[in-house]
């Protein structure tokens, strides 16, 4: 069993957009399924300003709210703590989404089903080839790992960045963001 | 189910490259893995190949699942690639699934729509109408393309020397320059220098993905990245300061550094010495420039502008001034081609030429058209001139082209996956334009707004389901590169090299055409003296003896060897033997400002819009507001959000706008690629408004380049 979770470090992300698109072709999403987004926070004052591009998806929450108000048991934690969905229970309810302060859900139109990030950049871990929003950022913008193992990569950075969610404590969620 | 050979055993299979094999080394990128064009639903399999989102071409590999296009890997082999890709390049593969793809030859039915024709019916009419125009043929193509050899040869071939590819609208004013002065392309060894000013990156927000770590190891390694650029974006937000000039005025930021440079004689006396010429009148020049009267001109602080020169001067030769291509230094201003002058010259000065984090001089082997002489090939060539004229410095403008052409110079026009109703300067002029010229032939895989107007459309195979025509690339180590077929093209749709072949035949001219396009490649293999099996494999191959390292001697390929500080070439094109300072055409202010523009991260003009995943990205973004300063946001009473009235000379757009201190008050930023209103392109159609239907037409007399950027824009609050 592991705890998987990742590192995002928006000071390194550019906003190209390639971890949303590689993880649409990846995953084969429709283009109104992008499980990546991205907010863009500008601080400073001109002529000093600049922008901060800040990705996000599923944060795959030890305390999920989707799981809590999801009718059917679509939605659960597997062993390795990544929140799934189990497709063939969703009944497109959509509390799920509501439920979901990362606004980190979209609807499948073809199977009218609840879809997101389903880390499937663990399979990268053993060598698997995978172009994933881990594997195919040209920034290395994102660390994914064991957070239970210390000497993951990810727990490293981890310890090192003092990286933090982007809720805090609301969720508990496996994704830190260095800003 | 995968029995894929994985990306990272590019190393193994760039061997292929037998050539390379002698030298004991490769950069060939990853090999494919081949069961080409499997449908079988079980079987995957890679091929490498070559993006198409830009002009880069980054290597990529493409995996096929089932017959079906699925991933894409960044090819780890190929400079401008380095193993990843862009947002872009991930985006770009669904137009090839794309349900708006033409794929039959269509014909205007002379009711405003198209009818289904054969190819064979569409050659045949297409080439009584050529053969009838005598000369009178213009053939227009987008500057990436990959089969620009087959259209410059079929157009010979007709007798035409109307061939025009869109550099008036990218790169025009760089490509003069880098020629006249260094008569090669240089590279920049950003990873390894210790000071970089990156010039104008707004100008294309691409960043080569290879690029983005190379800026992120300037940083590891203590150096300093200095943005200079009216807008920070794209390449900008990797730098360790933006400096905000005022948008023309770049030109005076690098003189008064240069002035200050020789004024205090922190150059290379010996390099300039060396590999220069016409220094000391130069050098007289240049001392009229400080960085006092640089500050007043650019609006950049005079602690900034001392700052960029220490840094540089202290770094030397470790050092350079990057120069971005695109819509600032590119296309944009009427001083950009001597702003681009500068910024070499500043360079060549400080002696970064072919050292440790500086500009290196790429060696790419030239092949001349004598190669192709030679059964199977024959000797063909178009005499007398073209209907547009060429400045002394660059080519043709493609626009000062079609207006000829609308006036009576061409009888045909051919638009080679090139779409100037939506992409070039003026949108009412080029209409106006098209209506006049009598037969139009578009050869594209969607119906453009300039398909729209065509008497024929033929389909064309993407890039991912076509073989190219061999090219090289400019890099420390240059490499050859093709673009390999990852699945079968949809429907009828042909590669254009075969259109061209087809075309030709039914031209009556199918002798100068008696050949395959594997005849071609092993012609630029053999000159280049690699294997056309290796490219076949890995589409990347490292030329041998193409690299250039620190310290190398500059191979400097003007016609005298030297780097000319004051040049013969620039006086003939009607400009100072020096570099000088002129003003803009337009002295812009936070009331009357600028009108800037520059390709976005995940666009490439229209060409891009209409890929799916592309569209959605853009806008879930809102990519197609208009940039405004808070300051000059103020001014109009426009808040964040609003829409307002954007009027030129030219025309007026309605466009949303992002109120953001990331833009010079005296700018305003539109992006070139929105507003498309061909419906049959239905991911972008009517989202945003078209920046160039308020860009006037222009040509800059030296290098014809459209100077899209001198616009004043009046702002007016729509609804207010």
């Amino acid at each position: 069993m592991a705890r998987y979770g990742m590192v995002i470090d928006t000071t390194k992300c550019i906003g190209c957009g390639a971890c949303r698109l590689a993880c649409q072709n990846q995953n084969d999403l429709l283009s109104s399924m992008p499980f990546v987004k991205f907010s863009e926070v500008e601080t400073g004052v001109y002529p000093t300003a600049s922008l901060q591009v800040v990705p996000s998806q599923c944060m795959h929450c030890e305390d999920a709210p989707c799981q809590a108000v999801c009718p059917t048991g679509a939605t659960y934690t597997n062993e390795d703590g990544i929140v799934c969905i189990d497709h063939g229970r969703c009944i497109g309810c959509k509390y799920c989404m509501a439920a979901c302060p990362y606004q980190a859900r979209v609807v499948d139109e073809r199977t009218g089903a609840v879809d997101k990030c389903r880390f499937c950049t663990v399979s990268a871990l053993n060598g698997t080839e995978m172009s994933t929003c881990v594997t195919a950022c040209p920034a290395g913008v994102r660390v994914f790992g064991d957070l239970d193992d210390p000497d993951s990569e990810v727990s490293k950075v981890l310890a090192a960045t003092h990286a933090t969610p982007l809720l805090g404590d609301a969720t508990k969620s496996k994704i830190f963001y260095v800003r | 189910m995968d029995s894929m050979m994985t990306r990272r055993g590019f190393l193994a299979a760039g061997a292929s490259c037998a050539a390379l094999a002698a030298i004991g080394t490769s950069t060939g990128c990853s090999s494919s893995q081949t069961e080409p064009l499997s449908s079988d639903a079980s079987v995957t399999y890679t091929k490498a190949t070559l993006c198409a989102g830009c002009a880069n071409k980054c290597g990529i590999e493409a995996w096929v699942r089932g017959g079906k296009l699925w991933r894409f890997m960044g090819a780890e082999g190929h400079p401008h690639s380095g193993g990843y890709m862009c947002g872009r390049g991930q985006g770009l593969p669904s137009l090839t699934t794309s349900e708006d793809r033409v794929t039959e030859p269509m014909k205007a039915d002379g009711k405003g729509g198209f009818a289904k024709v054969s190819w064979d019916d569409a050659l045949a009419d297409i080439a009584s109408h050529i053969t009838g125009a005598g000369s009178k043929v213009a053939l227009f193509q987008d500057g990436r393309a990959t089969d620009a050899w087959y259209a410059k040869r079929f157009m010979a071939s007709v007798g035409s020397p109307n061939y025009y590819d869109d550099s008036a609208l990218t790169n025009a004013n760089i490509d003069a320059a880098y020629k006249a002065l260094l008569g090669t392309t240089p590279v920049f060894d950003t990873a390894n220098a210790e000071y970089i000013v990156l010039l104008d990156a707004s100008g294309d927000e691409t960043v080569r993905p290879v690029e983005v770590k190379e800026f992120q190891k300037v940083r590891e390694n203590g150096g300093h990245v200095m943005a200079v650029d009216p807008r920070n974006a794209g390449a900008d937000m990797l730098a360790d300061e933006w400096v905000a000039v005022r948008p023309g005025y770049e030109l005076a930021f690098l003189l008064g550094i240069m002035g200050d440079i020789v004024k205090k004689g922190d150059f290379d006396a010996s390099f300039v010495e060396q590999y220069g010429e016409g220094f000391e009148e130069f050098h007289a020049a240049m001392l009229q420039y400080s960085p006092e009267w640089a500050a007043e001109k650019c609006g950049v602080s005079l602690d900034t502008i001392y700052s960029a020169e220490r840094g540089l001067v202290k770094a030397a030769p470790h050092c350079h001034v990057d120069v971005r291509p695109g819509a600032l230094l590119g296309c944009g201003y009427a001083t950009s081609l001597e702003t681009v002058r500068c910024a070499v010259l500043l360079n060549a000065m400080l002696g970064a030429v072919n050292q440790t984090g500086g500009m290196f001089l790429a060696k790419v082997p030239a092949v001349d058209e004598s190669v192709f002489e030679s059964a199977p090939f024959t000797k063909v060539s178009a005499s007398g001139d073209g209907i547009a004229k060429a400045g002394e410095l660059g080519n043709a403008s493609c626009q000062d082209a079609l207006g000829a052409a609308a006036k009576g110079a061409a009888d045909v026009a051919l638009f080679v996956e090139c779409d100037p109703a939506a992409d070039w300067a003026d949108s009412a002029k080029v209409e106006e334009n098209l209506s006049g010229i009598g037969f139009k032939v578009v050869i594209d895989s969607v119906l453009t707004e300039t398909a729209q107007k065509a008497d024929y459309v033929l389909p064309a195979a993407t890039y991912l389901e076509v073989e190219s025509v061999v090219a090289p690339v400019a890099a420390e180590w240059s490499v050859a590169e093709k673009r390999n077929q990852a699945v079968a093209p949809a429907g009828e749709a042909r590669a254009v090299y075969q259109i061209f072949t087809d075309l030709a035949k039914a031209c009556g001219k199918g002798d100068d055409f008696a050949f395959g396009l594997d005849d071609v490649n092993n012609a630029f293999c053999k000159a280049y003296g690699i294997t056309l099996d290796g490219l076949n494999d890995t589409a990347c191959c490292a030329i041998p003896g193409a690299s250039v390292l620190a310290g190398d001697a500059p191979a400097i390929g003007t016609d005298s060897g030297k780097i000319p500080f004051a040049s013969d070439a620039f006086e003939k094109a009607g400009l100072a033997r020096v570099p000088q300072y002129a003003d803009p055409t337009v002295a812009p202010n936070d009331h009357m400002p600028r009108l800037i523009t520059g390709a976005q991260s995940m666009q490439t003009r229209t060409y891009t819009a209409d890929a799916d995943k592309i569209a959605a990205l853009a806008k879930d973004s809102g990519a197609e507001r208009a940039w405004l300063n808070p300051q000059t946001a103020t001014n109009f009473g426009i808040a964040d959000g609003d829409e307002a009235e954007l009027s030129t000379s030219t025309g007026k757009i309605r466009v949303k706008v992002r109120v953001t201190s990331l833009i010079n008050p005296e700018a305003v930023y539109v992006p070139p690629h929105y507003g498309i209103e061909s419906k049959e392109m239905a991911q972008a159609a009517g989202y945003g408004a078209s920046v160039w239907d308020i860009v006037p037409r222009a040509s800059d007399a030296a290098t014809g380049a459209g100077m899209v950027c001198e616009v004043p824009v009046e702002i007016r609050k729509v609804g207010a």
